[in-house]
């Protein structure tokens, strides 16, 4: 009896383990779309993303994944993992010698993609063979650079996405715009302003240091002598206003969902994101109806966010075919409805058909926001990825560990 | 050759030492599931550290022992670990003795002896999931206390979770532990006739509660103080629990080591080996002290 | 201490051990409940019935780690046996013994962390099977050392007992050693089946975020800060080894000692 149950097991595991075909197709460059998209079929991308918004897995969950299931017959399977996860995780395959990766697809931009190129991870150009491209501008400079470094195809757009901060319009009539302003009023009201550890409240000190700086002195590549003139300043200011945040400033919430929960349970007055439209967020009450978006006075970062293919990918004809697919008008049509990641299309509209012209200029506005043009012109460019990588380790040890 | 070699392997183990082709397969089983990762792991961790290994190193280097070492980081976390492990450890040992001398008999047998195994069936994440609920800011506690009228808003309630003393960390560990050593300490009590020891002392004419402190509280300390020790250790070690409820710095010794091996700067991974190698060489040692000291009781 | 005095205590000791229970189980029901209300604005079945139908769902989390955690037992139990009983009976048993200890007590993040290496270059990292073994390396000594306490000069006589009239191996593991250890083999398989089912941290990395385990879904559904979700997922988690114990001590333990 022992002995089956055994055999039974073994089967299992077996079969529950043997997911992936190791096929090898690597000169995909020389192929044309037709037959790139005949060899995705049936094949299984592996895409590696941040988890974290249940907007964003709602999309990819019940959109996504059935309409490439259908349309090219492609198994996307998501699994979790942040920038640096995913950073890693390929670093550590080029360490063990590895032919092929774990890894088809990755959400990726900034210092990720920064970290990757360094590490001769991805597998590119490949933007230009992907029809869509047709539809976007690779000459906007908040496509054609990444936090600063030249994309040049090695990772395709996927969303753009600016900065904003969320206030509670029933408890602050005022909201603070800049640095002086923020001061005054984290005095006057202790405990209901903070920020979150990670990359929504780094690119928040982003935002501080280009309204010390300009953004003119912060852009190009990175100096470290202009860094450390203008983040000791900054350490400097938050260390005087540190005592009036949240919890003393003695601790930070590590995600944006939490910061969140504190917002909407009314803890602090203020969160941030990346995005302007919150009425998703409203609507299902992850948000009380009195908030309301907006921008810093000198303006906020704006970025775009973009799918990689790493370079020992095992499907990457399929994987490019998932590429294409989300940067497709259908998807990024759909991306901007409510229920899904409702952020802006890379896709320059004005090169789309007439149709789908129509339809993304009668996008309302959102109900919670200032009108996209007053957006746009306060949105900057971001900084190099050094500036993300420094901000994060010295936030910990010169304000943190004060 | 491979398989004459097998073949040579087997007849050895089986003439010379005299054991049976099951024993063999149990000693090769326990050198490839338990003694090879030990090396392997250990290996890695110190040729990595060491800049003797890895994409990114440049060769042999003791720029990252230099580095951890003289940052204060580690130190605090290393600190922070032993406190908190044992504040723990002292409270639930504290709560479990006190509920084994008060509730032996029912701990033995009876409804209580089902209730007692019960958060035994909890993990460290859903432990830690409760603790937030119960003591976060919004949590039911100040929920409650609201209603009661002791706080007036939300902000008013005290910080128990993601806080300096790391107070949640530490109720969901004796939330754990205390059920833990409570059955434990029971087993002893039983092993050991404490009972009939309790009724001699009477009879000799020693209050109840001198017997409880003098003579029983000894032995079953005495006869536990392995598996304590061991279970102390693995409190240090913790990971699920410090990552929900602890704060950002400092950190307990393994969320530090992971957020260290997955950190944005590729180079601060070797460091992140450093920490691991610090700590496993710390835990080997006193795993080896209590070896040399007494003989391990196997009753876990 | 009076003796109504102790059953008020105990009582109250009840109340706070099944409490955390009872929360779980009715966060996992609400869809709604904010500050300042110690009762749920809205109680509902439509929680749980969500999550068996939507993708990438609970009921995958449930099989993998059911799947996962069985096999993790049963190696476990089988090897640890076999393993432990060269282990007692040999000249070496307290530096073996200290292999065994290892493991167990080590934090199983951070050996994890050190073999993520290996299980990439054989091609293991977020694989179930991959799972499986690095859950075992932790599981495995522990069995060892559960069983280490079983093998005695009693069991020797026995073995040898069988040998002299005449049995070989297989027959005096079938017909004497196997059924005296039955209580044991239960314990330790429901034991090393508990460390596989609630582990987080190792099966994180090892798994890459490919391998669901519940435990992993519970930690993501924090992340998401979706606490009735978590809730769920921690009910799926929690309900079954509150059952399994139950059923463990009343039949298992009654036929030991």
């Amino acid at each position: 009896m022992m002995r089956s149950y055994f055999v039974i097991l073994i089967v299992c595991l077996l079969t529950v383990s043997c997911g992936s075909e190791r096929q090898k197709k690597d000169d995909l460059k020389n192929l044309s779309w037709d037959e790139i998209t005949q060899g995705a079929e049936g094949q299984t991308v592996n895409w590696m993303m941040w988890q974290g918004s249940p907007y964003v897995n709602n999309y990819i969950n019940n959109y996504v994944i059935p309409e490439v299931k259908e349309r090219y017959n492609i198994n996307l399977e998501i699994s979790s993992g942040q920038g640096n996860q995913i950073v890693s995780t390929l670093l550590t395959e080029i360490d063990a010698g590895k032919e092929v990766s774990n890894i088809d697809l990755a959400w990726i931009n900034g210092e990720t993609f920064y970290q990757l190129r360094e590490i001769n991870a991805l597998y590119g150009p490949f933007t230009d063979q992907l029809p869509n491209s047709d539809y976007v501008d690779f000459d906007n400079p908040i496509i054609k650079y990444d936090f600063q470094k030249p994309v040049n195809g090695y990772e395709a757009p996927w969303s753009l996405t600016q900065w904003s901060m969320i206030y509670n319009s029933e408890k602050v009539d005022n909201p603070p715009r800049n640095m002086e302003e923020l001061e005054a009023y984290v005095k006057a009201n202790p405990g209901t302003f903070t920020i979150p550890n990670q990359f929504v409240g780094m690119t928040f000190l982003k935002n501080l240091m280009i309204e010390m700086a300009g953004p003119e002195a912060l852009s190009g590549d990175f100096d470290a002598e202009t860094y450390q003139k203008y983040s000791s300043r900054l350490w400097e200011y938050l260390n005087r206003i540190k005592p009036y945040f949240w919890k003393d400033g003695q601790t930070f919430p590590s995600t944006p969902a939490a910061m969140n929960q504190l917002f909407s349970n009314g803890e602090i007055n203020f969160s941030m994101n990346f995005g302007t439209r919150i009425d998703n967020a409203v609507d299902d009450g992850t948000y009380p109806t009195s908030a309301r978006v907006y921008l810093l006075e000198s303006g906020t970062i704006q970025n775009a966010n973009y799918v990689g293919i790493p370079k020992k990918s095992a499907h990457k004809a399929a994987a490019m075919v998932v590429a294409n697919f989300l940067l497709s008008p259908e998807a990024q049509y759909k991306k901007m409805q409510p229920n899904t990641m409702a952020n802006n299309t890379v896709l320059a509209v004005d090169k789309l058909p007439e149709n789908w012209q129509q339809k993304f200029n009668d996008i309302p506005e959102s109900n919670y926001a200032p009108p996209r043009e007053e957006l746009s012109a306060r949105a900057l460019q971001e900084l190099g990825p050094e500036y993300m990588i420094r901000l994060n380790e010295d936030f910990r040890t010169k304000v943190i560990q004060q | 050759m491979i398989p004459s070699l097998w073949l040579n392997y087997m007849e050895f183990f089986k003439n010379k030492l005299n054991h049976s082709r099951l024993d063999l397969f149990g000693i090769t089983l326990f050198f490839l599931l338990a003694v090879l990762p030990l090396i392997l792991g250990v290996g890695y961790a110190f040729l990595y550290s060491t800049g003797l290994f890895g994409a990114l190193s440049d060769g042999f280097t003791l720029s990252h022992w230099q580095e951890v070492l003289q940052n204060f980081e580690v130190y605090y976390s290393f600190g922070f670990s032993i406190y908190i492990a044992a504040a723990a450890m002292s409270i639930s040992i504290l709560l479990a003795l006190t509920g084994t001398l008060l509730f032996n008999k029912q701990i033995d047998e009876g409804f209580f002896s089902y209730i007692v195994y019960l958060p035994l069936a909890i993990p460290g994440i859903v432990a830690s999931l409760f603790i937030i609920q119960l003591l976060s800011g919004a949590g039911l506690l100040s929920r409650i206390s609201f209603q009661l009228g002791l706080i007036d808003s939300v902000r008013s309630f005290p910080g128990m979770v993601n806080d300096q003393w790391g107070i949640g960390i530490i109720t969901a560990m004796v939330m754990l532990a205390t059920p833990f050593f409570m059955i434990y300490f029971q087993t002893i009590y039983k092993s050991e006739r404490l009972d009939e020891l309790d009724r001699l002392a009477t009879t000799l004419g020693s209050k109840r509660f001198i017997t409880a402190l003098k003579v029983k509280v000894p032995i079953i300390l005495s006869r536990a103080f392995p598996t304590m020790l061991l279970y102390y250790i693995f409190m240090m070690g913790s990971y699920e629990i410090p990552l929900l409820l602890g704060q950002q710095s400092p950190q307990m010794v393994s969320v530090l080591t992971i957020r260290k091996l997955r950190r944005f700067n590729l180079l601060d991974i070797p460091q992140a080996y450093v920490i691991a190698i610090l700590y496993i060489v710390i835990i080997l040692s006193v795993v080896i002290y209590l070896f040399k000291k007494r003989r391990l009781s196997y009753d876990l | 201490m009076t003796s109504k005095g102790k059953y008020v205590l105990l009582g109250v000791i009840t109340f706070l051990f099944l409490f955390p229970f009872a929360y779980i189980v009715l966060l996992s029901l609400a869809q709604n409940w904010s500050f300042p209300a110690v009762w749920p604005q809205t109680i509902t079945l439509d929680n749980w019935k969500i999550i068996f139908s939507s993708q990438g769902g609970m009921t995958y989390s449930l099989v993998i780690s059911v799947v996962i955690s069985l096999s993790v037992a049963f190696f476990s139990t089988l090897c640890g046996f076999i393993t432990s009983k060269f282990i007692a009976y040999s000249a070496h048993r307290q530096k073996l013994m200290l292999f065994s200890y290892f493991p167990f007590i080590l934090s199983p993040v951070i050996y994890a962390g050190c073999l993520y290496f290996f299980f990439i270059k054989f091609d293991l990292s977020g694989t179930v099977a991959g799972v499986v073994l690095a859950q075992l390396i932790i599981a495995y000594p522990y069995a060892v050392i559960i069983f280490s306490g079983f093998w005695s000069d009693k069991m020797k006589n026995l073995e040898q007992l069988v040998t002299t009239l005449g049995g070989n191996t297989w027959q005096s593991y079938r017909k004497v050693l196997l059924p005296s250890a039955t209580g044991m083999l239960l314990v330790c398989f429901f034991q090393t089946y508990l460390i596989s089912w609630f582990e987080y941290g190792l099966t994180a990395i090892i798994g890459v975020g490919q391998v669901q385990t519940l435990t992993i879904k519970v930690f993501q559904y924090i992340q998401e800060a979706n606490i009735y979700y978590a809730a769920l997922a921690a009910c799926l988690l929690i309900l079954p080894p509150a059952i399994l114990l139950y059923v463990n001590k009343r039949f298992v333990f009654k036929t030991q000692h």
